[in-house]
């Protein structure tokens, strides 16, 4: 075979395939020509599908909207339908949708996001806006309300603690601190203290000071207030005392022993029956007391009507401070002693009564000069640092170092107590004996030109040197025998 | 009893807003569920908000007595002044005093609420004395229950309201 012949057979293989080729390209073509016809069935079914589906949901929601329901309820229906799997029993409490996060435990109620947003819960403005009243409410008292002044403040706390501790002088003196303070700053009254402070003076008796104190700082209102009104007593025992002072003045007056003690007594029983006035029968029984030791009527009688007046009125107390003195006359240490615990169990500070106590010692059988020392000394320490009893302590002192023949001491404390008088021109208790005794003092420790000063003061009054003192000086009578005379002048 | 105790916490309505907003403060910093924060609900949770139970017994403790110390130092601040004014000094002037009123109202109203639910105070003794707490730590935190366990019945009975007005009235006519 040539080449001829093999090109040949080549071509008519080719002719061959060529003619395959060409019904196979026809038969593909009618294929896809088959499959794009039905490919655009399905795609038009799934279109009129869709159009389907859509017309209906354009439908359902039409409806629903024009029944007024939820929109949102057509779409949850579906996820609804999701979680149909969770038991109700474990949904969360909370959000009702969610299953209960059961790591805090099986019974949790909670589900974990509905967990996380709780442990924020919003705070609420009420608690913010009540919190800055608070403060603010506090900052505006601390700058409008707080007392002007601290010193009212402080001293009736100084006062209160001196109360306590019934140190009535010093609780006296701290309170009318702080009412002087409030009446220059801030002109608002501290009726409180201004109540004690009356409360202090009833205690001491001094009614009148008491009243006074009360009509000057406290309003009729006030008193009429239930916390106040109590001392409107005090005004009313103010009156009884002022009409029973009254009587002694017209009755005893300066005259002293001259009266006859039953004028007085009727006198004063006659206001006990006044009942309009509706006068204070302590005081009037009280001041038949004081008429008696003013017109030196025998102790004993004083001693008894004093007792008596404790047995009918137990809530008083300061008859004790009479009584002390009347029974220290007598030499009676025991029953004076009672008679001072009484006094100091009410005032701590009463240090005068420290001076009557030292003449239960100077009277006794036997003088007891060393004693009546140390009482004078723990009055001094009693009173602190107010010098009220100051002249009747150094008296006192005077008196025992006369007693023990210690001349110079006696003349030295008589000179203090002497000081301390003029100082108050003579404006003291016991005034005649405060002079006596410093020209006792005088004439004992050779001291003539002290002994002329309180004759002088003596005659410039119109009266007399003490007889015994013209005795001493005279040599009849020794120190001891005119300091434990108890009918005495310098008794 | 349960609406005499309602009723004393809207009459000392600022006290008891107070103490909710500072528990729920405390729930908040130690991350607490709290199911109800209203203050002023009428139930036996009035002045208290509803939350989860502590879980520890120093959470427990914090829950009860941080909040009575705010309220006692706040009813400290804010009533201090006034009750020197009032009640000490017996210092009234019109219209100033009114502020001193209002202090003292204030005052008055935040130490009746100043003690923790009963819930919370049996919690408290659940959590600090059960055996896993350290025996110091009961006996350190032991003053502190004692008055705050006392101080959630005395609350729950209406006893805060009565003793405190009594103690007031009593210092005011001293």
């Amino acid at each position: 075979m040539n080449e001829f012949d093999e090109n040949k057979i080549d071509l008519e293989e080719d002719t061959v395939l060529s003619g395959e080729e060409e019904t196979a390209e026809k038969v593909s073509e009618e294929i896809a020509e088959e499959t794009v016809s039905q490919d655009d069935a399905v795609k038009q079914e799934m279109e009129d599908l869709r159009d389907l589906f859509q017309q209906e949901l354009d439908k359902t929601t039409a409806e629903t909207y024009l029944s007024g329901g939820d929109l949102q309820d057509v779409d949850d229906t579906e996820e609804e339908d999701d979680e149909e799997e969770i038991d109700e029993d474990d949904l969360c409490l909370c959000c009702g949708e969610k299953k209960r996060d059961t790591s805090f435990g099986e019974d949790y109620p909670y589900c974990a996001d509905c967990r996380r947003i709780m442990q924020k819960y919003p705070i609420g403005f009420k608690g913010v806006f009540m919190l800055l009243v608070v403060i603010a409410m506090g900052i505006v008292s601390l700058f409008f309300t707080m007392p002007k002044d601290p010193v009212v403040v402080t001293k009736t706390i100084d006062g209160d603690a001196a109360l306590a501790e019934k140190k009535l002088y010093s609780a006296l003196y701290n309170y009318y601190d702080a009412i002087q303070a409030a009446a220059g700053s801030s002109k608002v009254m501290p009726k409180k203290t201004v109540a004690k402070c009356a409360d202090i003076f009833a205690q001491m008796n001094d009614y009148p000071d008491a009243a006074s104190f009360v009509k000057n700082y406290l309003t009729e209102t006030d008193l009429k207030n239930p916390m106040y009104s109590r001392l409107n007593e005090f005004i009313h025992r103010a009156d009884t005392i002022t009409a029973v002072q009254q009587v002694l003045s017209d009755t005893i007056g300066y005259s002293g022993s001259e009266t006859d003690m039953t004028e007085v007594a009727e006198r004063l029983d006659a206001l006990k029956a006044d009942e309009e006035k509706n006068y204070d029968p302590y005081f009037i029984d009280y001041y038949k007391c004081v008429a008696m030791h003013n017109l030196k009527e025998p102790i004993e009688d004083q001693i008894r009507e004093l007792e008596k007046l404790n047995e009918l009125y137990p809530d008083e107390w300061i008859q004790n401070y009479d009584l002390c003195a009347a029974v220290a006359r007598t030499g009676n240490v025991e029953e004076a002693q009672k008679a001072f615990d009484i006094i100091m169990a009410h005032n701590a500070q009463e240090a005068t009564a420290y001076a009557y106590l030292a003449d239960a010692y100077r009277y006794g059988d036997k003088p007891d000069p060393d004693k009546i020392l140390e009482l004078a000394d723990k009055g001094f320490e009693a009173q602190g640092d107010y010098n009220y009893a100051s002249c009747d302590l150094y008296r006192t002192q005077a008196i025992a170092y006369l007693l023990k023949g210690d001349y110079d001491k006696a003349y030295e404390s008589a000179s203090q107590m002497y000081q301390i008088a003029y100082s108050y021109s003579f404006n003291v208790n016991n005034v005649f004996q405060t002079i006596y005794t410093y020209a006792l003092a005088c004439a004992a420790s050779g001291n003539d030109e002290g002994y002329s000063e309180a004759e002088g003061i003596l005659n410039s009054a119109g009266y007399d040197m003490a007889p015994e003192i013209k005795m001493f000086e005279s040599g009849k009578m020794t120190i001891e025998e005119i300091l434990t005379d108890k009918d005495g002048e310098l008794a | 009893m349960t609406a005499i105790y309602i009723i004393t916490r809207f009459l000392t309505f600022p006290g008891a807003v107070l103490r909710s907003f500072f528990e729920q403060i405390i729930c908040r910093n130690h991350k607490i569920v709290v199911e109800d924060n209203r203050a002023l609900r009428r139930d036996e949770l009035c002045s208290h908000i509803e939350h989860e139970l502590m879980p520890g017994a120093g959470t427990a403790f914090v829950i009860g007595f941080v909040p009575m110390l705010l309220q006692l130092l706040l009813a400290l601040f804010v009533s201090f002044i006034a009750s020197v004014n009032i009640i000490y000094l017996g210092s009234f002037s019109f219209p100033m005093s009114i502020i001193d009123i209002v202090c003292l109202y204030l005052g008055f109203s935040l130490l009746v609420n100043c003690f923790p639910s009963i819930e919370d105070a049996l919690n408290m003794a659940e959590k600090i004395y059960r055996r896993e707490t350290n025996v110091i730590a009961k006996i350190i935190l032991a003053p502190g229950f004692a008055v705050m366990f006392v101080g959630a019945y005395l609350e729950r009975y209406c006893l805060t309201f009565l003793s405190t007005a009594a103690l007031l009235c009593f210092f005011l006519i001293r």
